[in-house]
């Protein structure tokens, strides 16, 4: 490669040009695939006719940047797996919304929220935004993103110019994504949600229990997976959680304060509080403390009772510091009865679609709201629920009575403790 | 540090990558990315349209100089503007301050004007970068608290701010370019977009006058396939050696800094690739600054060559970030005293150079110590030099100087001072700190190992393209051959427009380009945040 070894000695401009050529022609290609299939809507609007959402695998993360430049939402949903069952069109009908879209992500931090609402407040003529993260995403730095998937910073910039970062990736990268979008449209046409009609491809843009409802319905499975080794040890986790404080009083409750060492603070200044001060005309529905199930609360009250008030102390600053504002609304459904019934969770938090729609009708007759004035009374009653709290076992019912049981048309008691429930199958396996 | 928490938790699989000891309760508004020589829409869009409109310009309106620096003013201002639009008018300010005040000093030689021009730029520099740290110190030496609110560091500020101190001095000093600068004419020198953000920090004497050259609108294909090479071997060194590099010793270091210790072995690995690693990335930014220059027939310094190969602690700073190292002798030690005056006043002339060079890179006691360790390594090898007639073999010398300068860099990557302590007490065997495991894949070692090797055999980017591309240099220190390690195995290198050297290239840069399409994530040069 010396200057000895003329040989085959090209001109500089054939030399440019071939260089030029070699290294041009490959990428160009790899952008032609990629940009006629833009899976995301990207730079291309689907026909409606097409549409189909994936929720999956942090597609979401994906997804959200081309649902707001084409569809052009006036109400958004945020947040985290918690968030993403709630049907657009269900809030519309509900609430009176108009073009509602769900822009949550599956284990995203409130760093990734905001991301998404500026973005979308940016560029979109956004009014309401419903907004629902569980308390202990509160204590996290403020600048933070899931570990395990990529959030796409480069596409909620102000730029579009570094968009194309997106299609510059290999074929065999994007391939996936186009095949698991059509995958996702035959599922819900199979199930005949989908027939080329918009509305219903958007209600389940985020959606994961369509895919995920085998775990529905097992209250025994999730009360072992709540509750760890003490699932077999019910006398030990009945004698802890009486070791822990006696009923915290709402006195208890307003002389508490968040640490100084939390993240708590410049998590909200940065990323909640500013944006809602900053939007004014922006309507913000916040919901710090939606329906996990009372038994993960009633465990960590029992085996780490120096989390359950940290994350109570969360909602109970949240809901300080953003009371004052005129365009907030903040909501709390740490009091709700669905939360005792383990049928309805596939997991410690991980709530059925019923309990999505309960709590929208609850924020549509007025309930649930929290406010500075009833914080201190509402987490003092939720900890009595939480200490009086009673495991129960069910027997099993099909998935679809549990959207009866949500309306009151089944009965929830069973009467019989799941703890002896389980003190008796362990002894049966011995 | 990194927080790994329960699978099913939603909303909380989360990894934090704050840096340690950083004040928990500011910060910042969320930063937009400088578009990176690499990126996508930098060389897909970005490049063409502005390469491609200046030889269009140039053609079209018959060579019209100022047109074609207007143009380049232009891309540049789009270039720095797609970080952070609104840094625009600090930009802005800075360069029409300094280009008046310089003006100014041009007819009337006033000492007074000359501390108000370095009055305002080291106040700028100061309010952007060392205030935290200046704080820091008021309030350990007050015992009272400050609360600061948090400012996010302008992109390049540190390199368009000394480019400008020097031109306010130098026409302080008489020393003028030939024929009044013209307002664009400055303008380029200062936002030039190849070396705005990172350097070469070039001197205003080497820059102007090419742009008035006859030959800045003259197209030559010979330095466009130069400028390729150039720009190919860079985006390699950066993409495919520093980024995969990189991970191994932010581990170890990252870890120091929250008390963990990652043993002996690795500890010491993790020191020599950090230096590894900028090398390759700041030198990769440099050859690629060339590159670009050259496509639009401008020359640019060259900032590295081969500091691993040197043998004494001068020569070390003469090849490690050479522009920084010129422009620090020519307007801090100089102005000292430089080596006219004792030895006692020079040597302390060198360490308070060197620290002031540390503190440039970072406002950190962290970066001050690695400047004063520099300067002091290079004190005792002058005083080594004058008292002592013996010359160490080769070997023996490049050992020394590798091992005091390894020692050395140990402070930069450090995120504080105990971290860096820590690092150093593993590494002299000193600390009784449980150790784990690095945990870095075997592949990373070997990459660190045969880019080591690589960086001792293969000739630096000056040598390989000497028989195409001649750097500018406006003073006369350069490199000195014989101060280096030589290995003649792969030194006789030279860039030759054949199909080997055509072929080499499409590879490079296709591997290179392949890792860019295989992954959505790009890391930010290194001196980006200086």
């Amino acid at each position: 490669m010396s200057t000895n070894a003329p040989t085959s000695s090209l001109s500089p401009t054939a030399f440019a040009t071939w260089v030029i050529l070699l290294l041009a022609l490959p990428t160009v290609t790899i952008f032609y695939l990629n940009l006629s299939a833009d899976p995301f809507q990207l730079v291309f609007k689907d026909d409606p006719d097409e549409l189909a959402f994936l929720s999956r695998n942090g597609q979401d993360r994906y997804q959200n940047p081309g649902v707001v430049i084409n569809y052009q939402p006036s109400s958004i949903v945020v947040g985290h797996s918690l968030a993403a069952n709630f049907q657009p069109s269900r809030l519309e009908k509900t609430l009176g919304w108009q073009r509602v879209y769900n822009l949550s992500m599956q284990g995203s931090t409130i760093y990734e929220h905001r991301r998404v609402v500026d973005y979308a407040l940016e560029r979109a003529p956004v009014e309401r935004v419903f907004w629902l993260f569980f308390p202990p995403n509160l204590g996290l730095p403020p600048k933070v993103n899931a570990t395990d998937m990529v959030f796409p910073e480069y596409l909620y910039d102000w730029q579009r110019l570094n968009d194309l970062r997106f299609f510059a990736t290999l074929p065999t990268n994007l391939a996936p994504f186009v095949a698991q979008k059509a995958e996702a449209r035959r599922f819900l046409e199979e199930r005949a949600l989908v027939s080329g009609r918009v509305e219903q491809a958007r209600d389940y843009a985020t959606n994961w229990q369509l895919t995920r409802s085998n775990r529905f319905n097992a209250p025994n499975a999730v009360a072992e997976d709540v509750m760890g080794d003490l699932a077999k040890k019910p006398r030990e986790f009945m004698e802890l959680l009486r070791a822990g404080p006696e009923h915290l009083t709402p006195k208890d409750f307003a002389s508490s304060m968040v640490s100084p060492t939390s993240s708590f603070h410049p998590n909200v200044e940065s990323n909640l509080r500013g944006i809602v001060a900053a939007n004014p005309q922006v309507q913000f529905l916040f919901v710090p403390m939606p329906p996990l199930s009372l038994l993960h609360w009633q465990t960590m009250r029992a085996t780490d009772i120096e989390s359950y008030l940290e994350q109570l102390s969360y909602v109970r600053s949240f809901v300080e510091i953003m009371s004052p504002y005129g365009n907030v609304e903040i909501y709390g459904f740490g009091l709700s009865p669905l939360a005792e019934d383990l049928r309805l969770y596939r997991d410690y938090g991980h709530y059925h679609m019923a309990v999505n729609e309960a709590m929208l009708d609850a924020m549509a007759s007025g309930g649930a709201r929290l406010h500075i004035d009833n914080i201190d009374q509402h987490l003092s009653s939720f900890d009595r629920r939480v200490l009086n709290y009673r495991l129960r076992s069910y027997q099993p019912v099909d998935i679809e009575n549990s959207e009866r049981l949500v309306k009151g048309e089944l009965s929830l008691v069973d009467g019989r403790e799941i703890v002896s429930a389980i003190e008796r199958r362990s002894a049966a396996r011995h | 540090m990194v927080i790994h928490c329960r699978e099913n938790n939603p909303g909380v699989e989360i990894q934090i990558r704050d840096k340690p000891g950083a004040p928990s309760g500011i910060e910042g508004p969320v930063p937009d990315h400088a578009m990176l020589f690499f990126s996508v829409e930098f060389l897909y869009v970005f490049l063409p349209v502005a390469a491609v409109g200046y030889w269009l310009v140039a053609r079209l309106t018959g060579g019209r100089r100022d047109l074609a620096i207007g143009w380049l003013i232009g891309a540049s201002l789009v270039f720095y503007g797609l970080w952070n639009p609104l840094y625009l008018f600090l930009l802005g300010t800075s360069i029409l301050v300094n280009y008046a005040l310089g003006q100014y000093l041009q007819v009337k030689r006033s000492k007074a004007v000359l501390v108000l021009a370095l009055a305002f730029n080291l106040g700028l520099l100061s309010w952007y970068k060392y205030l935290g740290f200046f704080a820091g110190i008021a309030s350990a030496v007050s015992g009272q608290g400050f609360e600061l609110t948090a400012v996010v560091l302008p992109l390049a500020i540190s390199f368009f701010t000394f480019q400008q101190i020097a031109w306010v001095v130098d026409n302080y000093r008489g020393e003028l370019l030939e024929g009044k600068v013209r307002f664009g004419e400055y303008v380029l020198f200062v936002v030039f977009f190849p070396q705005l953000i990172a350097g070469p920090i070039v001197h205003h004497s080497e820059l102007i006058p090419q742009f008035r050259s006859g030959e800045l609108l003259r197209f030559r294909s010979d330095h466009l396939a130069t400028a390729l090479a150039f720009f190919i071997i860079g985006m390699f060194k950066k993409v495919v050696l520093a980024d995969n590099i990189a991970p191994m010793p932010a581990t170890v270091f990252d870890g120091a800094a929250w008390g963990i210790s990652y043993g002996f072995v690795d500890t010491w690995v993790a020191a020599i690739a950090y230096p590894l690693q900028v090398y390759l990335d700041f030198s990769a930014y440099g050859d690629m600054a060339i590159g670009l220059a050259l496509l639009f027939n401008i020359r640019l310094p060259i900032n590295f060559d081969s500091p691993h190969k040197s043998l004494q602690m001068v020569e070390y700073w003469r090849r490690w970030h050479m522009t920084l190292g010129r422009f620090m002798r020519g307007y801090v030690f100089i102005p000292l005293g430089g080596s006219r005056v004792g030895p006692l006043r020079n040597h302390f002339n060198v360490v308070v150079t060197l620290a002031l060079a540390g503190l440039w890179h970072g406002a950190g006691w962290t970066f001050v110590i690695w400047g004063t360790a520099h300067g002091v390594l290079q004190a005792v090898y002058l005083l080594w030099r004058k008292h002592t007639k013996w010359r160490m073999p080769m070997l023996l010398a490049w050992l020394v100087t590798f091992f005091a300068t390894t020692v050395a860099h140990s402070f930069f990557p450090a995120h504080n001072l105990e971290s860096a302590l820590l690092a150093l007490e593993i590494m002299f065997m000193v600390s009784d700190t449980p150790v784990q495991a690095a945990n870095t894949a075997g592949g990373t070692y070997l990459l660190i190992l045969a880019t080591f090797i690589g960086a001792l055999l293969l000739p630096s980017t000056r040598l390989l393209m000497s028989d195409r591309y001649e750097p500018t240099t406006y003073d006369n220190n350069t490199v000195s051959a014989s101060e280096a390690l030589r290995i003649p195995v792969l030194d006789g290198l030279r860039l030759a427009f054949n199909t080997r050297w055509l072929m080499f290239l499409a590879a490079v840069g296709g591997t290179t380009l392949y890792l860019i399409f295989s992954t959505s994530s790009v890391q930010d040069f290194v001196y980006f945040q200086f």
